[in-house]
């Protein structure tokens, strides 16, 4: 039955991929949607990117195994999405580009600023898409009976194709499918894993018995807790996968909807993902990793229908994630690395083409780490971290300090994406495991940013005009959407 | 269209000078960086307390579960539920003891609870712990060297099904389990046969699982796998034949009709989306 709504679930999917494919008439539409979308899709594809395997798997995995004080970081999301909108958004969406490379490469007034951005987008991608990936093989794991391995391979497999056929217009259609089932499949677990203990009061009671670390703060050192909440904020600000989506809505207006939306989404999923997670260390003390937690509730917990909807919203979750990463990536090879660097006359469907083999590599790149030993039995959260960590650190000041500094300078955010990726990865080597890396990687950025601005000759003004130009008053009003070529 | 706005995609309009070359030698070095740091990086994440990465987390692992019960009608004063869960197991290390625990759920505790490890009976010590938490071990005849298996056999009585209001009855079942983790979750990890009396239908369980449900000399047999055990199996129902609309099929049947609601809803407005387009391009091209 469940292989059947798992079926049934794909093939809509494939028929949005089809659909989309059809609609798809230029690279807009490929990489941006078109910039049309409404409130309720845009907010939904964002709330779907960012509740990924790492809130459906990664979140309950956590605190499975720590307790729930690792659910404060959740608390970050609002504040978060809050400064993008009231803060970012109005100076960043001015100029609507197809990538964030594009955006960096605009702002700095240089081809090698965009070539790092995108090189950073395409390697740190792949390690977000393995914690994706781990996540799908223990879904197929739970719900199909297979090994883990094959798991993950049929998970990257599907993936891959239907990202290729219908780029973002189907990745932003399926993220909001993905979205409300997820939304629906959460909303009626919490219920009825309470029925089953007897409330919400018992359940407590329960799971503090089962696990004295439940509700304290002894899970994890209270100053990696506070540097991952650092992580998750700063990274929610400055992730490709999420920017990018305010250039797929329509104009300002519709973009502080979507993110309201996606506020609400968020925070409501996140808080039912958290009570589940309690739950599960009551009807599973022992298992043989946190992260099947969910894959597991899902089977045991819910009605044979809604629970394989459930693992499929699961699965979604992850995909609506991966999806968006490899668009992600695509277009940070074909339009940042290939255009720019390689061939500036390429022509439209040579650049998709490229785009396409870039999904395709950046895809399998993962999996295959993953099958060589790299990352295999890690939480999946904890990778999910990584990403974020390594995200902020190289993105957060050249985005959000290029849109509300005019001196910052195009040798200031070189140094600062290539500083602050280098300063988190090795901390994440070789510095201490109670802080997360974000915390030197980011201040490394942003010395070098503005260090390096300072010492630097300013910007020319025309490459300031976009984004504080006479008509800045302007920033918080309606952006129009510009005519669609052809 | 706001005044800064680009006129299309595709490369900056701020067109930036600048020699190719060096700047595709960086991007070549930046790749190299960090591709050959990529691997460490994902090999590091920190353990957590309770989730050593990479290594066993416990003593030993568990490699399946069989569990057994037969539920007696409702008169708790005298009946009670027999309850027998079989556990292979294997240890990593030296294992002279093997931790237990269970859950005393809505009170319901197990009595008499007996082992039995590798054929022999074994001492088996349980202690309320915290609140409803029991927890013990069974002290092992022969200590187990690493790598060795064992058959653990637990058994222990419940109280029969619960009767509540207006002939419905309530089967609360607490499983003694193993303080370890399993191996992995492969099909069948847990194996349960639960009897009930015939006259009993079930109209909600945890797990929601059963395999196969079989009725032979007034036993009701339910049986049903999971990857992975639980702390507690339950079993809610009453006297007589069971209704086609039971609370699992409603719950289905209310999400399956929000389901064609929204997707119904989708389907018209993308409708209405292509019209709109077509119509505007007709008129762009008037």
């Amino acid at each position: 039955m469940q292989l059947l709504i798992f079926i049934g679930y794909f093939a809509v999917v494939f028929g949005i991929g089809w659909y989309s494919l059809q609609a798809t008439s230029d690279e807009q539409d490929y990489w941006i949607a078109g910039g049309e979308l409404g409130w309720a899709v845009g907010g939904a594809t964002l709330a779907a990117t960012h509740t990924s395997a790492g809130t459906f798997i990664g979140t309950i995995g956590i605190i499975h195994t720590v307790g729930w004080s690792f659910g404060w970081l959740v608390l970050s999301i609002p504040l978060a999405y809050w400064f993008v909108a009231a803060v970012l958004a109005p100076r960043f969406t001015r100029v609507r580009e197809l990538t964030l490379p594009a955006f960096v490469g605009r702002r700095y007034y240089s081809k090698a600023a965009r070539a790092v951005a995108a090189v950073i987008v395409l390697v740190a991608t792949v390690v977000f898409i393995q914690a994706q990936v781990v996540a799908g093989g223990l879904v197929a794991n739970i719900v199909f009976g297979l090994s883990t391995t094959k798991g993950m391979i049929l998970f990257t497999v599907v993936l891959i194709l239907y990202t290729v056929v219908g780029g973002m217009i189907a990745v932003a259609y399926t993220d909001f499918l993905q979205l409300i089932i997820m939304f629906i499949g959460a909303a009626v677990s919490l219920p009825l894993a309470l029925r089953h203990l007897d409330g919400l009061g018992s359940m407590l009671t329960y799971a503090e018995a089962m696990n004295p670390v439940t509700f304290t703060w002894g899970g994890l050192p209270a100053p990696l807790l506070f540097t991952m909440g650092l992580a998750f904020m700063l990274g929610s600000v400055a992730t490709p996968e999420k920017v990018i989506r305010l250039y797929a809505m329509k104009d300002m207006k519709t973009i502080r909807r979507g993110i309201l939306f996606t506020i609400i989404i968020v925070t409501v999923v996140n808080l039912v993902v958290m009570l589940l997670a309690v739950g599960s260390m009551v009807f599973f003390p022992q298992l043989p990793t946190g992260d099947l937690a969910m894959p597991v509730i899902a089977r045991a917990v819910l009605p044979t229908f809604i629970g394989g909807l459930m693992l499929a919203a699961i699965t979604s979750a992850m995909m609506s994630t991966v999806d968006s990463l490899l668009i992600v990536a695509g277009s940070a090879l074909s339009e940042d690395i290939y255009q720019t660097l390689f061939d500036p006359d390429a022509s439209h469907e040579r650049r998709l083409w490229v785009a396409r083999i870039g999904i395709a590599v950046v895809g399998v790149a993962p999996l295959i780490l993953i099958l060589s030993g790299v990352g295999e039995g890690e939480l999946v959260q904890l990778i999910v971290l990584l990403f974020t960590a390594l995200m902020a650190s190289s993105f957060f000041m050249p985005v959000v300090g290029g849109v509300l500094w005019r001196r910052a300078t195009k040798e200031g955010a070189i140094a600062a994406m290539i500083g602050g990726v280098l300063a988190c990865g090795l901390w994440e080597l070789y510095g201490h495991p109670n802080i997360d890396p974000v915390v030197p990687g980011f201040l490394a950025s942003a010395a070098l940013f503005f260090g390096v601005s300072l010492l630097t000759p300013r910007p020319p003004e025309e490459a300031l005009t976009p984004y504080f130009g006479a008509d800045e008053g302007a920033a918080a009003g309606p952006v129009e959407p510009e005519p669609r070529p052809g | 269209m706001g005044a800064n706005r680009a006129t299309g995609p595709g490369p900056s309009r701020v067109r930036p000078p600048g020699p190719t070359a060096p700047v595709r030698a960086a991007a070549g070095l930046l790749v190299g960086i960090l591709w050959v740091l990529l691997p460490h990086l994902t090999g590091t994440v920190p353990p957590l307390a309770g989730q050593e990465a990479g290594s066993p987390a416990t003593a030993g692992r568990v490699l399946s579960a069989r569990f057994e019960a037969r539920v007696p009608e409702a008169e708790p004063d005298a009946s009670s539920t027999e309850v027998t869960i079989r556990y292979r197991l294997v240890a990593d290390t030296t294992v002279r003891r093997v931790p237990v625990k269970g859950m005393a759920f809505f009170e319901v505790t197990p009595a008499d609870v007996r082992a039995q490890a590798g054929g022999q009976r074994a001492p088996i010590g349980l202690e309320v712990k915290r609140g409803p938490l029991l927890a013990g071990g069974v002290d092992l005849p022969t200590a187990l060297a690493p790598g060795d298996s064992l058959k653990l056999i637990l058994t222990y009585r419940l109280p029969a099904a619960i009767p509540t209001t207006g002939g419905r009855f309530d089967v609360v079942l607490p499983l003694l389990f193993v303080d370890w983790k399993p191996a992995g979750a492969p099909e069948g990890l847990l194996e349960a046969a639960i009897e009930l009396p015939a006259k009993y239908s079930i109209q909600e369980s945890f797990p929601t699982v059963p395999r196969a449900i079989t009725t032979q000399r007034g036993v009701r047999r339910y049986d049903l796998q999971l990857q992975a055990v639980p702390s507690l199996i339950r079993f809610r129902g009453h006297a007589g034949e069971p209704p086609f609309f039971t609370f699992s099929r409603l719950v289905d049947l209310g999400v399956l009709a929000l389901l064609g609601v929204v997707g119904a809803w989708g389907w018209l407005a993308l409708r209405r989306q292509r019209a709109r387009a077509k119509a505007e391009r007709r008129e762009a091209a008037e």
